[in-house]
């Protein structure tokens, strides 16, 4: 739930400057899955969501809100439970046992461990924070093993994208002059003005990213489809550089940090900034 | 397949791993390693139901070298992982490795927590009163003045004193052991499994690398008799050889001649007594300063009270019997929604 920091920082207002933390902030180079809501209907889906992806995925995940949303209010048809996907978890059974042995670091399809729930016998092993000899699970200080569980983690959060859905152009044309990229609660804001510069003729689009980490495998082609690429946030610019990172794209941040929401009319004569010049 | 589950015969071997024991040579938790090995096939579990987990430190290495499950935890928060655990898996056998550093000085707060809940798990408090794994610094058990890499002009920090801590934490078992005594240890070690409720145990434990001989004057036979003192339910305070014992001057204990006393007038140790108990684990005097009292081991004090697993357990019943099953549907639709069209 992010709100204006450091620290305790402006409690009841809204920031989207928590990001990068959730990106960079394990020690050692250990990634986890990061998504983000967009709206307070939206939070449900992505609380599930979250759940699926740390129970599939033996991974941490951090689901990003923010003061916006959670302040805000809008109706919500609530599904039925039997409409929900199942969350399956995989667990580990005596079969799981190679020469008598169980490899509690063996990995599946999704690079995910299996759950070895004590109380199974002849599943007994050890986790722990000292590095691991891959797929045994020995205390592991071999340098090359080291890498290669550093690549495997990484590795494994990449595999997510393999399951979770593509990116789809919010509002407007798959490709064209301007697109704007939001994540999170400033999701209406960009909505509506993006909706009035569309009617009053612009070529602009909305892509709203709700998986941060990792992104769905199409986002890179869908961002090379426009000119330009305008990154509202409200920080200093955290998700603009990460697409920057990752993409190589010319994207633009348009940055407020206040503690409030962008207006409509704000963003709207941002995009016009556009069209103008 | 089922018959040979149902069969396994476990020994102190059965729970050795095939890792390498990375503690220094000589190291105190080598004895304490051999004597939960050797206790564990007493206590009618199967390897299966028993975790151990630790946080971080020398002893929180504790775990790789238990053939059970085992978790290496996050530094001062096996109490936070084992309560989460014991909470939800109420059948398991849950032990919790922990040093002084770990659990007196980053898991503080999380140590004094599970003592007042009392979830029915074991603690054992691996206390050399120094920080071993970073090479010898004074910890939150050093006594005042001591001379550490950290501390060149000697620590100006008060020590914890863990027995006194976790019975003020109201804690429902605390006892006291030390590495050097296998025999007391191993008892220590079943008695803290027996009891139903959150188990500590503070074993002094020799860092002969960094703070060697810090329990000398307890453990070692020369010296042992006249400042050690073993404390068993119903039997008199009595150490010296026989020769002292004990006696109570209203709340203030004092040291007397056996010979001079009859055995009547001494203290008699009451596991169930909460005030005596106190007073026990005050007996913390610095042996190297004369008129000390002796220093205590054995059992100080032992409680029933309910354990927070069956607690919450019956809450759970209670709720489900007063408002039938979960229904998820129920819960979100709430009583007063409507639908927009
Ligand atoms: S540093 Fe001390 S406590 Fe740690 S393993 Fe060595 S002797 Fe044992």
């Amino acid at each position: 739930m992010q709100r204006g920091g450091p620290s305790t920082g402006l409690p009841t207002k809204t920031e989207q400057a928590d990001l990068f933390q959730a990106m960079y902030g394990r020690n050692g180079e250990a990634p986890v899955a990061v998504i983000a809501a967009y709206s307070p209907t939206d939070c449900f889906d992505t609380t599930f969501e979250a759940c699926r992806l740390a129970v599939e995925h033996m991974t941490p995940v951090f689901m990003l809100s923010d003061g916006y949303i959670a302040n805000g209010t809008e109706p919500w048809k609530f599904p039925k439970a039997e409409s929900l996907p199942e969350i399956i978890p995989t667990f580990a059974t005596a079969e799981d046992k190679a020469d008598g042995k169980f490899l509690p670091y063996k990995r599946n399809e999704k690079l995910a461990r299996k759950w070895a729930v004590p109380g199974v016998k002849g599943l007994e092993h050890r986790v722990g924070g000292l590095e691991k000899e891959n797929e045994t699970g020995n205390i592991s200080y071999d340098p090359e093993n080291h890498e290669l569980m550093v690549r495997l983690r990484a590795e494994k959060i990449e595999k997510i994208a393999d399951y979770i859905p593509l990116q789809t152009v919010d509002n407007g044309n798959p490709t064209g002059k301007v697109a704007i990229v939001g994540w999170g609660g400033t999701y209406g804001s960009i909505k509506a003005a993006v909706k009035e510069c569309r009617e009053e003729g612009l070529d602009v689009s909305h892509i709203h990213i709700k998986y941060l980490n990792p992104f769905p495998k199409n986002l890179g082609e869908l961002l090379y489809g426009f000119d330009k690429i305008i990154v509202p946030e409200i920080n200093r610019g955290q998700l603009v550089s990460l697409l920057r990172d990752k993409y190589l794209v010319p994207a633009i941040g348009y940055n407020k940090v206040q503690g409030s929401p962008f207006s409509i009319g704000e963003l709207k004569t941002r995009i016009k900034q556009e069209f103008t010049s | 397949m089922e018959n040979e589950i149902i069969s396994e015969v476990l020994t102190a071997k059965s729970f050795e791993t095939d890792q390498d024991v990375r503690w220094c040579p000589g190291c105190g938790d080598y004895s304490i390693l051999k004597q939960v090995q050797t206790v564990l096939p007493t206590l009618g579990l199967r390897r299966e139901e028993i975790v151990f987990i630790s946080g971080i430190g020398c002893s929180s290495r504790f775990p790789y070298y238990m053939e059970t499950y085992g978790m290496h935890s996050i530094h001062g928060r096996a109490t936070a992982v084992a309560s989460g655990l014991k909470a939800t898996r109420p059948e398991l056998s849950v032990w919790i490795i922990t040093g002084d550093g770990d659990s007196m000085s980053i898991g503080g707060n999380h140590l004094i927590h599970l003592l007042r809940r009392n979830l029915d798990v074991n603690i054992l408090l691996f206390n050399n009163e120094i920080y071993g794994l970073t090479k010898g610094q004074y910890s939150p058990t050093s006594e005042q003045g001591k001379v550490t890499k950290s501390t060149p002009m000697g620590s100006i920090d008060h020590p914890f004193n863990p027995a006194a801590l976790c019975l003020g934490a109201d804690s429902t078992f605390v006892a006291r052991s030390m590495d050097r005594d296998p025999v007391h240890l191993r008892t220590i070690l079943k008695r803290a499994n027996d009891h139903k409720g959150t188990s500590l145990v503070e074993i002094y434990q020799n860092c002969n690398v960094f703070n060697d001989g810090a329990f000398e004057v307890f453990t070692e036979k020369a010296q042992k008799g006249d400042n050690t003192i073993f404390v068993e339910h119903g039997k008199p305070l009595i150490f010296a050889n026989g020769t002292k014992g004990i006696v109570l001057e209203g709340f203030t204990p004092k040291v007397v001649d056996v010979n001079e006393n009859s055995t009547e007038n001494l203290w008699i140790h009451d596991e169930t007594d909460r005030v005596k108990a106190s007073i026990l684990s005050r007996f913390f005097d610095d042996p190297k300063l004369g008129e000390a009292l002796p220093r205590p081991f054995g059992v100080f004090y032992i409680e029933e009270r309910p354990r927070y697993e069956d607690q919450m357990t019956k809450q759970i019943l209670d709720a489900t019997q007063a408002k039938g099953l979960g229904d998820l549907d129920k819960l979100i639709a709430g009583n007063n929604t409507w639908l927009v069209s």
